[in-house]
């Protein structure tokens, strides 16, 4: 009896015993894997430390993108099977290099566009429409820039333009358009406008800068002409001391049919009429009703028959067919609608 | 006689354009998309990706340590400036290579440019770039659009008029100068030099100062049409910041900013192909790791590489960190490159061209020790 139960103790033993092998066996495995990559199991004793813990973590982690669970004492088991297994040799690949995870809590900030430029403080009024060409000269006559730009319902909008680098780019050079942003809203104008600075010869090429132009560089009163008010210049200079010239000019009025562009172009109907005498046969009411029909389409007042359509007097539009048809087939600028006026 | 700056003038903002898929003799045009930027004079790469989890790094240098790093993980912080990189990094777009370096410690531009283009140990043993083999290999043809196209993409010696170095009348010094410096290494080295300084200023087209935020859109542009180029190199000179480098705001910030807005412009005028494209910084060495007596810090050893593009899905630093304790420093001086960065190179090129690591390291490398890195960048 005696002798029964001494064997089933020393069978209870061995058993865990043997389990403790197996285990440590287990922990083993890992550690001599381990030793074959960057994370530092520590000795190969088949104990569970820390540091075993650690790097085995690391590994399993890394070869999972980060997104694994967290391996324990209790997996020694199945992860030595796994280093066994044929995932081996590409989990040996992936230990030969550690990766960080990114964990970005903090605000990365605001990012400054390379498109967006403070022109604050400049004041320019948003209810004009113009073609314009621009050019940015340097003082020592190189034209650094140069392009259209339009003014189109309180935004300034760079149309094709070209950047020069340095000294001996071509215009044609593809290679150097920017896309500058320029924009101009009832708090004044805003972009940005990347430039290079002048180099001399055999100088060190410096690095881009990012102009401010001038707060005054386009001022536009509310009742001036176009040429008052956009046709300017301004000088800048950058911070290496070189003075650059901003210039806009040959713009042309868009041809608009807005409430108050066309109030404009009746204005120099009106003016017009009474220049040349002719107010009498086309009455206050009838340039109300040509303005009208302007604005609605003007492309269907095509013949003497379409204006007396509208309601004119067909007296007065006998009288003076030729100028009222030059008149409504105008398709250029309230600029250019004006002057022909006068001509 | 010449100076150090007008040797440096032969260096500008300049891209090359190149394995433009030919017509009939390209099967199938490979997907993928490489972007080199080389980052010209040395990189200070503990001022970009500052180890802000090594005390060492606040003992050994004081000032050039930016006051306010964007914290990436309890080991890494990055400079302020890299603003859309940080960006990348959090939406898996990018990662970064710390403490790795082209394998040269010899601590001169002119081997260190060179090693970091032709993928080879040793300067000016072999004519064509690593890129350009690589090119071969994935057999993407086609001429390099390009006013001199850089030693990178100059391909193996029978393919070598697909990636001429010269176009008519549109030399650069640049192919000038590494041919000089080759033909007469021989220890006559000022005697180069000052012929080269000759060759760069009496060159009709001499120095062209070129804007690398235009020349990224261009390429990003260009890049991005089904029968666009596969890959472009743009370099960005002037890294090689001896005084006042600056730390939060100066000269590396600056060009830290620079660098920032060229992966930015890539990344909007690439669009859609960005998915298909890795971009992948190179720098000839890193810089000591202590500041010098200007404020500045000297040519070195490791550094970092900064990589963006779709092709990464997910971000992380990659890095066996070697430490910043004295003892742990190359020389004392430099920080360690555990990593030989053309393992990164080879894994840019095995996941743009499709390319198996044992061919590249067999074929563009020649080199069967460079160590498989994709896995750590690309999965």
């Amino acid at each position: 009896m005696i002798e029964i139960k001494l064997r089933i103790a020393l069978f209870l033993m061995l058993m865990v015993f043997s389990t403790q092998i197996q285990a440590e066996e287990n922990i083993l495995c890992l550690q001599k894997f381990l030793a074959k990559t960057v994370f530092n199991p520590g000795p190969s004793d088949g104990v569970w430390g820390k540091k075993t813990e650690t790097a085995i973590n690391q590994l399993i982690s890394q070869a999972n993108n980060f997104e694994s669970p967290y391996v324990k004492k209790s997996d020694a088991k199945n992860v030595c099977k796994m280093l066994q297994g044929n995932q081996a040799l590409k989990l040996l690949e992936i230990g030969q290099f550690k990766r960080f995870p990114i964990e970005i809590l903090a605000d990365i900030g605001e990012i400054k566009s390379v498109t967006d430029f403070d022109f604050s403080k400049i004041t320019i009024s948003n209810d004009i429409n113009y073609n314009c060409k621009f050019v940015i000269l340097h003082s020592k006559g190189f034209k650094r820039a140069s392009g259209k730009v339009n003014i189109d319902n309180g935004k300034l909008v760079f149309k094709n333009h070209i950047w020069q680098v340095g000294l001996a780019s071509e215009g044609s050079q593809r290679f150097l358009t920017e896309e500058a942003n320029l924009r101009v809203t009832q708090n004044g104008l805003r972009g940005i406008m990347p430039h290079l600075s002048y180099v001399d010869e055999g100088e060190v090429a410096k690095p881009i800068q990012y102009i401010t132009l001038g707060k005054n560089y386009i001022k536009v009163a509310k009742s001036s002409t176009f040429e008052a008010g956009i046709l300017g210049s301004n000088n800048y200079i950058d911070s290496f001391g070189n003075t650059y010239t901003f210039k806009i000019l040959d713009c042309s009025e868009k041809f608009n049919r807005t409430k108050k562009s066309m109030d404009k172009k009746l204005l120099c109907l009106q003016n017009s009429f009474t220049d040349k005498g002719m107010g009498e046969v086309l009455s206050i009411l009838g340039l109300e009703l040509l303005s009208k029909a302007f604005i609605k389409d003007h492309k269907n007042l095509k013949d003497k028959s379409d204006l007396i359509k509208i309601g004119l007097n067909p007296n007065a539009v006998n009288k003076n067919e030729k100028h009222l048809l030059k008149l409504v087939n105008h398709e250029g600028s309230n600029f250019l609608f004006c002057r022909k006026l006068k001509g | 006689m010449i100076n150090r700056r007008h040797f440096l003038s032969a260096a500008a903002p300049a891209l090359a354009l190149s394995g433009y898929p030919v017509h009939g003799f390209t099967k199938e045009p490979v997907k993928g998309r490489i972007v080199v930027i080389m980052l010209q004079g040395g990189m200070d790469g503990l001022l970009a990706v500052p180890p802000i989890g090594d005390d060492d790094l606040f003992k050994q240098r004081k000032a050039l340590v930016a006051s306010n790093p964007l914290k990436l993980n309890p080991l890494f912080g990055i400079h302020p400036n890299f603003k859309n990189f940080s960006k990348m990094l959090k939406s898996n777009e990018a990662s970064i290579v710390h403490a790795t370096s082209f394998p040269y410690t010899a601590r001169s531009h002119f081997e260190g440019q060179n090693v970091s283009q032709t993928g080879s140990k040793i300067p000016f043993s072999t004519n064509t770039g690593w890129l350009g083999r690589a090119m071969d290999v994935a057999k993407i043809t086609g001429k390099a659009l390009s006013l001199d196209a850089p030693l990178l993409i100059r391909g193996a010696p029978a393919f070598d008029n697909f990636y001429p170095a010269n176009i008519g009348k549109t030399q650069a010094p640049q192919s000038e100068l590494l041919n000089l410096i080759k033909n007469t290494h021989d220890g006559e080295v000022m005697v180069a030099i000052d012929k080269l300084s000759q060759v760069s200023m009496n060159s009709p087209s001499r120095l062209r100062a070129r804007d690398p935020l235009s020349l990224a859109t261009k390429a990003g542009e260009s890049m991005r049409e089904i029968n666009g180029p596969r890959v472009a190199v743009l370099t960005i000179p002037e890294f090689d910041d001896h005084s006042s480098i600056g730390s939060t705001t100066g000269h590396h910030p600056k060009l830290f900013t620079l660098l920032d807005n060229v992966f930015y412009q890539l990344r909007s005028a690439l669009k859609e192909e960005w998915d298909n494209t890795i971009v992948l910084t190179t720098t000839e060495f890193g810089r000591t790791v202590q500041e010098n007596g200007s404020a500045g810090t000297d040519h070195g050893f490791g550094s970092v590489g900064l990589l963006a593009g779709g092709l990464i899905n997910k971000s992380s630093v990659v890095s066996n960190w070697p430490g910043l304790s004295s003892k742990d420093l190359y020389e004392k001086r430099d920080l360690f490159a555990t990593i030989d960065y053309r393992s990164v190179c080879a894994a840019c090129i095995e996941a743009a061209f499709k390319l198996d690591h044992d061919l590249i390291v067999d074929k563009v490398f020649k080199d069967k020790k460079i160590t498989r890195i994709y896995e750590h960048i690309f999965r």
